[in-house]
């Protein structure tokens, strides 16, 4: 059984258009993924759909044999806190402190008031310091979240998922506003960490050079549908002119 | 280095390319005369008029007033600070000058005389018919006072501590403004919460909130008042409740709009990680609607105190009342004494409540 088992996923949102087509495939834990194909091919919507913040119209999300695209928000909540999610726009709350926004990544498995007050126990407050010691952010723990540098905001914000000590981490665009650079630094940091765990990263992304030298495998998206699903080393011009100029191609 | 830059030569052709039109109504240093503005000048024209016709708001009536204005204006100086003695001094300062703030002579010199009281009441048990009882309070200025310059050479001696008359309502008001502001920013914050369109639990919840919140908008402060005033009595009470009350309605407005302005982004990315929708509020929603909620709070605080002024005039507490005296008995340079204390004391607390929004933001 795979970790992760998309079966003919099919999106259709409220506005007629038609996001992902028939899109399956299988993941295994400890896998680095990059999900790559043009602006408005589906990366978004299928991240989305994943942990459950989109509800597929057709076909099924089973992650660890339970079937998340049936589930009620309530169950939802259970399934997430195993998923760490890092956005493009990073995300964080910006006034508060980069501490207290990596224990958010804790919150799932809180339910009571001390959860609502702010109060982490010293073994939450552990796998947080060491998220960020992982990504060597912890001299920064005390500063607000929206003095950081971008490239430390979004180091910032793999400490947040990393603290869900997550089975998944999805990704979505993750270096795209980042000088090379730190592109560079932040991908080798969340490729590092993911393998470290052993988790299932998921990782969407426009620069394809800069994808393969830290994944494993590439799952190409063009208009809603998987047109590549393979090995990183056999990406070659055929394989990028479907994901990147299928319109081209076609005519 | 400028030279180097290539010089972009004017289109000396003289043919205009259709599209341009956008970009050169944007050139345009005055807006094209449409029928649409017109209208609304029009409009505006009117609305004008037709409130200067209601309010008699015409420059006649100013110049023949001003002869009045003048009068008035010079019946405030000098001001009187009214001061009422409040501590006896350890010590007399002996001044060698005299101003004269309306200093009140201090009470131990004026007190009741005991004996002569009951002198005049024996007097009474002996002859009902002619009663009247003369309690010697020496209330008010001592008559002396009232004649002296504002400023002489005369020397003078100081032997109590003196505050104006005036203060211990300006204190009154602001604690009316300060337990006003509380209970109505604590009262205010649900319907805020339940007038937010992105967080109120169902569209006729939000609709309901947002009707009950205009009809409190559109009541008076003043009203409010009055009606606590017969509820409660009279006094500051009264007046915490109708700065409480009264606010509702305009404060759940701004707190709402805050709450409509906060980034869904960052409330995404917590709803991702599995917290829940009280968490995502409590770690999301609440830091990002909290510097501009405060900054509201403290601006109400600021407004909350001179609405404490006015209440005062229909006896809800406060200052209003003290000023509303001194009109009454045409004490107009007490009047103007009392003015600059209210001036001071609200001056010093927008300067408190500046620093601490600084500090907030
Ligand atoms: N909420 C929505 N309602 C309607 N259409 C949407 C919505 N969200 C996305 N879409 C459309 O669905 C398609 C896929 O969007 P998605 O955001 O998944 O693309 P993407 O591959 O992530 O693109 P990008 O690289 O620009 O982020 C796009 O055409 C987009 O316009
Ligand atoms: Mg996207």
């Amino acid at each position: 059984m795979s970790l992760l088992d998309v079966r003919d996923l099919r999106l259709i949102y409220p506005n007629g258009h038609e996001a992902l087509k028939r899109v399956s495939f299988k993941a295994e834990a400890g896998e680095i993924i990059a999900l790559i194909g043009r602006s408005g091919a589906g990366k978004s919507t299928l991240l989305r759909c994943i942990n459950g913040l989109e509800r597929p119209t057709e076909g099924e999300v089973i992650l660890d044999g339970q079937v998340i695209t049936r589930m009620s928000e309530r169950q939802l909540r259970e399934v997430r806190r195993r998923i760490g999610f890092i956005w493009q726009e990073h995300n964080l709350v910006e006034r508060l402190p980069v501490l207290t926004n990596v224990l958010t990544g804790r919150l799932g498995y809180k339910s009571g008031l001390d959860g609502l007050i702010g109060y982490f126990t010293r073994s939450e407050r552990e796998v947080a310091v060491r998220s960020l010691e992982r990504v060597n952010l912890l001299h920064r723990a005390k500063q607000r979240a929206d003095r950081l540098s971008g490239g430390e905001k979004q180091r910032a914000s793999i400490a947040r998922a990393l603290t869900q000590q997550p089975r998944i981490i999805l990704a979505d665009e993750p270096v795209a506003s980042l000088d090379p650079e730190l592109a560079v630094q932040v991908m080798s940091d969340l490729a590092r960490v993911a393998r470290e765990d052993g988790a299932l990263a998921l990782i969407s992304i426009h620069q394809v050079e800069l994808a393969k030298s830290f994944v494993d495998r590439v799952i190409g998206l063009a208009q809603g549908v998987v047109v590549f699903d393979g090995p990183t080393d056999q990406l070659n011009q055929d394989v990028m002119d479907r994901v990147y100029r299928f319109d081209k191609v076609l005519a | 280095m400028a030279q180097e830059l290539p010089i972009v030569k004017p289109d000396a052709t003289g043919a205009k390319p259709q599209q341009s039109a956008a970009r050169e109504d944007l050139l345009r240093p005055l807006p094209r005369i449409t029928a649409r503005g017109l209208i609304v000048a029009a409009v505006v024209f009117i609305v004008y008029w037709w409130g200067v016709q209601g309010t008699n708001a015409r420059p006649s009536e100013l110049i023949e007033g001003i002869p009045n204005i003048v009068n008035f204006l010079v019946r405030l100086v000098p001001p009187n600070f009214d001061m009422q003695p409040v501590a006896r001094l350890p010590f007399t300062i002996n001044l060698p000058f005299t101003i004269n703030l309306g200093i009140v002579a201090p009470a131990e010199e004026s007190q009741i005389d005991v004996e002569q009281i009951a002198r005049q009441l024996e007097a009474i048990q002996a002859d009902p018919s002619n009663a009247s009882l003369d309690l010697a309070l020496g209330d008010g200025l001592s008559e002396a006072q009232e004649d002296l310059p504002f400023f002489s050479w005369q020397p003078s001696q100081v032997t109590h501590l003196y505050l104006p008359g005036v203060v211990p309502y300006v204190i009154e008001t602001i604690q009316i403004a300060i337990i006003g502001t509380t209970l109505s920013i604590l009262l205010s914050i649900p319907f805020g919460l339940l007038a937010a369109r992105n967080i109120s639990p169902h569209p006729v919840v939000y609709q309901a909130t947002r009707l009950v919140m205009n009809a409190i908008r559109a009541v008076p402060e003043l009203i409010f008042a009055l009606v606590f005033v017969a509820a409660v009595g009279l006094g500051p009470f009264a007046g915490v409740l109708a700065l409480a009350i009264g606010a509702i309605g305009f404060m759940a407005k701004l707190y709402a709009e805050s709450i409509e302005q906060i980034d869904p982004q960052q409330v995404m990315a917590l709803r991702a990680t599995g917290a829940s929708g009280l968490q995502v509020f409590c770690f999301s929603v609440i830091p990002q609607v909290l510097p501009l909620a405060a900054a509201y709070s403290l601006q109400l605080f600021e407004h909350n105190v001179r609405a404490a002024t006015i209440l005062g005039l229909v006896g809800a507490g406060g200052v209003g009342f003290i000023l509303q005296k001194y009109m009454a008995l045409f004490q107009y340079r007490e009047l103007m004494g009392a003015v600059i204390i209210l001036i001071i004391a609200v001056t010093i607390i927008d300067r408190i409540s500046d620093r601490i929004r600084k500090r907030i933001i």
